[in-house]
């Protein structure tokens, strides 16, 4: 998908670690407000049938908000729906409607010419966010690590990223709450994390063709200060309109659980942006113990299509998805251990999602052209 | 056991080799995070009472039991190697079933069948005047029926060890064997047509624990009892204070005023109210119950118009909240399927589950559930005629002399029996009732049951986890380290 209106071109709606060559070129900086619309309302079915096996779900409703101050940085929030009174308890807002919580709010320094970024407040994991963009198609799932509970979406802190010329490297550097989106500080330790992306086909002015990046993070959660450490590993291609990629994490203390030590893996393709079609495939693999993965993993495989509509161009705010997701579990990881009717489903969706990004110039030199999105563009194809 | 073709994630295993936990320590913080997230609404109400409900826990360990219906079930979705398997749960309904949420034997009582305030002193009781139900459904939400068995095991486990007076694990695996043979049997009974228990039938009241139950009950109930020993004057008697336990009742206060106010008149207009209900009088109670302790709980004297104290009679409301075992980790994939939609609210689920799942659907007269803005309120009756199992009396009997192992064991068989005569009526998520489902999914192997059940380190965990409990109290305090995140973080 591709911007629905740019006045301007920004930065504020990329993530705290835009490449300098993979963003757009800021040369004629303006004060700007951007934001960006990704919603998704989603019919599914799933085998067995226990309890509601049909259902209607809001399987996305995320809207971005931010002001881009010349290209020196500003401020963005991020909200997203959510059922206030969780998904399967009473106790909500006027009964249990959906409400908007916020995945972001950060304040952003940017250094454009020295390829150096400073966030802070609830900000990007830095996992996720590049995560979301190897992946491609995130209104399908969120990408393994986050769906499985490795990596929060966001967290309360500050993170810093700087990238080389040439954007040989990205060096990234967060401290963080350790508690994720939802929950407030809960001891006097915090999430330090470090990663490194490595473009070795940059040089040849081929950034996207293969991305390296490696991850560690000493962290800590809860009250009890139960560790939360993680390392991880993805290589990621984009060549034209396919991305596929592998990536590999794994947890030294889990869900405040510092006894667990599951690891997890994927391997995913996608197709995006090739006329109107859109393809997805991906095999996600998680075991709760590494040296007994046969006997503590589960499975999770998802095949996904559809189009972009309507076909106006280089507009394609609207797509139809259909997809299939399987998933089987070990006795481990199944929601209770042994039900053999729990160990495997299969679930089969058709969404129809909307997702854009438009800018509105208010200052600086004025502007009548709608800027053309280039092959530079912030990953226009994908909402984080 | 499922194979699977995980070569890929091998290669994640070139990145393991980090320190290990101490297990000892990683539980312990594991346990302090899972009870402060389960008691957070406690905590923000009032932290007194939520301290007081800790330090009931800390005393006892089947208290420590009771309070912690949230940890067990988050100990059962917990993914980890050694986990206990179950055999059951082959066929799909069989995972959306009502459940009762928490069916230990404390929960497990005596109720007064229709309008009271029945029999008096010197008329007899007749028969179908009692019924012993399961009196306590605020845990009752859909899900895999075997969730319920294994709680249940672990209560009559817990109660038998409180009673033993020598070898507390052979009377709780005794009783384990006893409460699944139980269950298993009266479920295979109900599937051929045919029943070995009766909630209102007291010849099948076997034992003399039980039989103290049924005397209690009718000896009390006759008496009015607890109307003689809380009213005075036709008004609730008051405490100067709460006691050393923070037990008591005290006259209403601020907010209390107004939050009766509304309540009473919630009250008046529910459709089980009878003509001429009028509420004469009303005191905040506190020290009640173990789960629910730091819950706002009142009781009312109330009355069907007449001028003398004849029609007089107790009640209490008190606040329920969302089921100790919504978003568990793990078992999230099994109730969001199952539990979404299913009531309108609290209130409409507080109502519905004892008419769906009791003996007999009018065996409290005043249950009711009433809606107070965004919180919902219980109302039951509190009458003599109400007597539950309790832990310590059973204890005491034992220590008496009064009652010995196989007393306790036709008690926890009847728990079995009653627990299977609920699920069998127990409507499926998907509708219909449950009983084909469960006779089905059981497939008369009671011994595999038995046997699963006695595997089970369910038990073994509650104890070990009482002693971490007991440590985390002396190292964070009476709110484990709760009332550190007080903090202000927004400006």
């Amino acid at each position: 998908m591709t911007p629905l209106f740019l006045g301007c071109a920004s930065l504020m709606l990329g993530p705290t670690t835009p490449p300098a060559m993979l963003s757009p070129k800021v040369d004629d900086p303006a004060l700007c407000f951007v934001g960006r619309g990704d919603l998704a309302g989603r019919f599914e079915g799933s085998l067995p049938e226990v309890g509601i096996s049909r259902r209607f779900g809001l399987a996305r409703a995320h809207g971005t908000l931010g002001l881009d101050l010349w290209g020196l940085g500003g401020a963005r929030v991020l909200l997203a729906a959510t059922r206030s009174g969780g998904t399967t308890g009473y106790i909500g807002i006027d009964g249990e409607s959906l409400v908007p919580k916020f995945l972001l709010a950060e304040a952003r320094f940017t250094w454009q010419q020295a390829g150096f970024t400073v966030a802070a407040g609830l900000v990007d994991d830095p996992w996720v966010i590049t995560a979301n963009q190897a992946y491609g198609i995130r209104e399908i799932a969120p990408t393994v690590g986050q769906e499985r509970g490795f990596f929060a979406r966001s967290d309360l802190g500050v993170s810093l990223a700087w990238t080389s010329p040439l954007s040989i490297a990205t060096v990234h550097l967060a401290m963080l709450s350790g508690e994720g989106t939802d929950l407030r500080e809960r001891n006097n330790g915090f999430n330090t994390t470090g990663m490194l992306t490595l473009r070795p086909l940059a040089p040849a002015d081929l950034p996207r063709a293969l991305a390296v990046t490696v991850l560690a993070r000493d962290g800590s959660r809860g009250v009890g200060s139960a560790r939360d450490h993680r390392g991880a590993l993805r290589v990621a291609s984009e060549l034209g309109p396919v991305r596929f990629g592998w990536e590999g994490m794994k947890a030294w203390g889990f869900a405040v659980d510092g006894e667990r030590e599951p690891g997890a893996t994927s391997v995913w393709a996608t197709l995006r942006d090739l006329g109107p079609a859109l393809a997805s495939v991906r095999l996600d693999l998680y075991a709760e113990d590494l040296d007994a993965v046969q006997d503590t993993g589960s499975l999770t495989a998802r095949v996904a299509g559809g189009v972009v509509l309507p076909p106006l161009g280089d507009l394609k705010p609207i797509e139809v998805l259909v997809g299939w997701e399987g998933r089987q579990y070990a006795d481990a990881v199944a929601p209770l251990a042994g039900a053999e009717s729990l160990t495997s489903s299969h679930t089969f969706f058709v969404q129809l999602g909307f997702l854009a990004d438009f800018s509105l110039r208010v200052a600086g030199p004025p502007t009548a052209t709608v800027v053309a999105p280039g092959p530079e563009s912030p990953d226009p194809g994908v909402s984080p | 056991m499922r194979r699977f073709p995980f070569l890929l994630l091998a290669l994640v295993g070139l990145l393991a080799g980090c320190s290990e936990a101490a297990p000892d320590d990683a539980r312990a913080a594991w346990l302090q995070e899972q009870l402060i997230r389960d008691n957070r609404i406690w905590q923000s109400r009032d932290p007194s009472l939520l301290a007081s409900k800790y330090a009931a826990m800390a005393d006892d360990p089947y208290d420590w039991m009771r309070g912690t219906a949230a940890l067990h079930l988050a100990d059962v979705g917990r993914g980890l190697q050694d986990r206990s398997s179950t055999r059951f749960l082959t066929e799909a309904e069989a995972l959306s079933v009502l459940l009762l949420g928490d069916p230990h034997p404390e929960n497990l009582g005596t109720t007064l069948v229709g309008e009271g305030p029945g029999p008096v002193d010197g008329e007899d009781v007749p028969p179908g005047t009692l019924s012993v139900e399961w009196v306590d459904l605020d845990g009752a939400a859909f899900g895999p029926w075997l969730l319920d068995v294994r709680r249940g095991a672990l209560g009559v486990g817990m109660l038998a060890r409180a009673a033993a007076p020598d070898a507390p694990e052979v009377w709780a695996d005794a009783a384990v064997e006893a409460f699944a043979r139980g269950y298993g049997d009266e479920l295979i009974r109900l599937g051929a047509g045919e029943r070995g228990w009766s909630s209102t039938d007291r010849d099948l009241a076997v034992g003399d624990l039980l039989d103290d139950l049924w005397d209690e009950a009718e000896d009390e109930g006759r008496e009015r009892k607890r109307l003689g020993a809380k009213v005075e004057d036709g008004r609730l008697l008051v405490d100067e204070a709460l006691d050393a336990d923070g037990a008591g009742h005290l006259p209403l206060m601020g907010d209390e005023l107004g939050t009766i106010e509304r309540l009473g008149a919630a009250w008046a207009a529910h459709p089980s109210t009878p003509e001429g209900f009028r509420v004469l009088d009303v005191v905040r109670r506190y020290g009640s119950g173990v789960a629910s302790l730091p819950a706002e709980r009142y009781l009312a004297l109330y009355d069907l118009g007449g001028d003398g104290p004849e029609d007089d009679q107790l009640a209490q409301l008190r606040e329920v909240v969302d089921p100790a075992w919504f978003d568990r980790e793990g078992l999230a994939t099994v109730l969001t399927a199952s539990v979404g939609g299913l009531f309108a609210d609290n209130a409409e689920r507080l109502e519905l589950a004892p008419r769906l799942l009791g003996a007999e659907p009018e065996a409290d007269a005043r249950y009711a559930g009433l809606r107070d803005g965004g919180r919902v309120f219980k109302v039951v009756s509190w009458t003599s005629w109400f007597q539950d199992v309790d832990h310590v009396r059973v204890a005491e009997r034992v220590d008496e002399g009064k009652a010995e192992l196989a007393d306790l064991l036709a008690l926890v068989d009847t728990v079995g029996r009653s627990l299977a005569d609920a699920h069998a009526r127990a409507p499926l998520a998907g509708g219909g009732t449950a009983q084909d489902a469960l006779v089905a999914d059981l497939g008369g192997d009671v011994d595999g049951l038995v046997q699963e059940l006695l595997g089970s380190t369910d038990r073994e965990r509650c104890l070990s986890d009482h002693a971490l409990f007991l440590e985390l109290l002396d190292t964070h305090g009476p709110l484990l380290g709760a009332d550190t995140l007080d903090a202000t973080e927004l400006q």
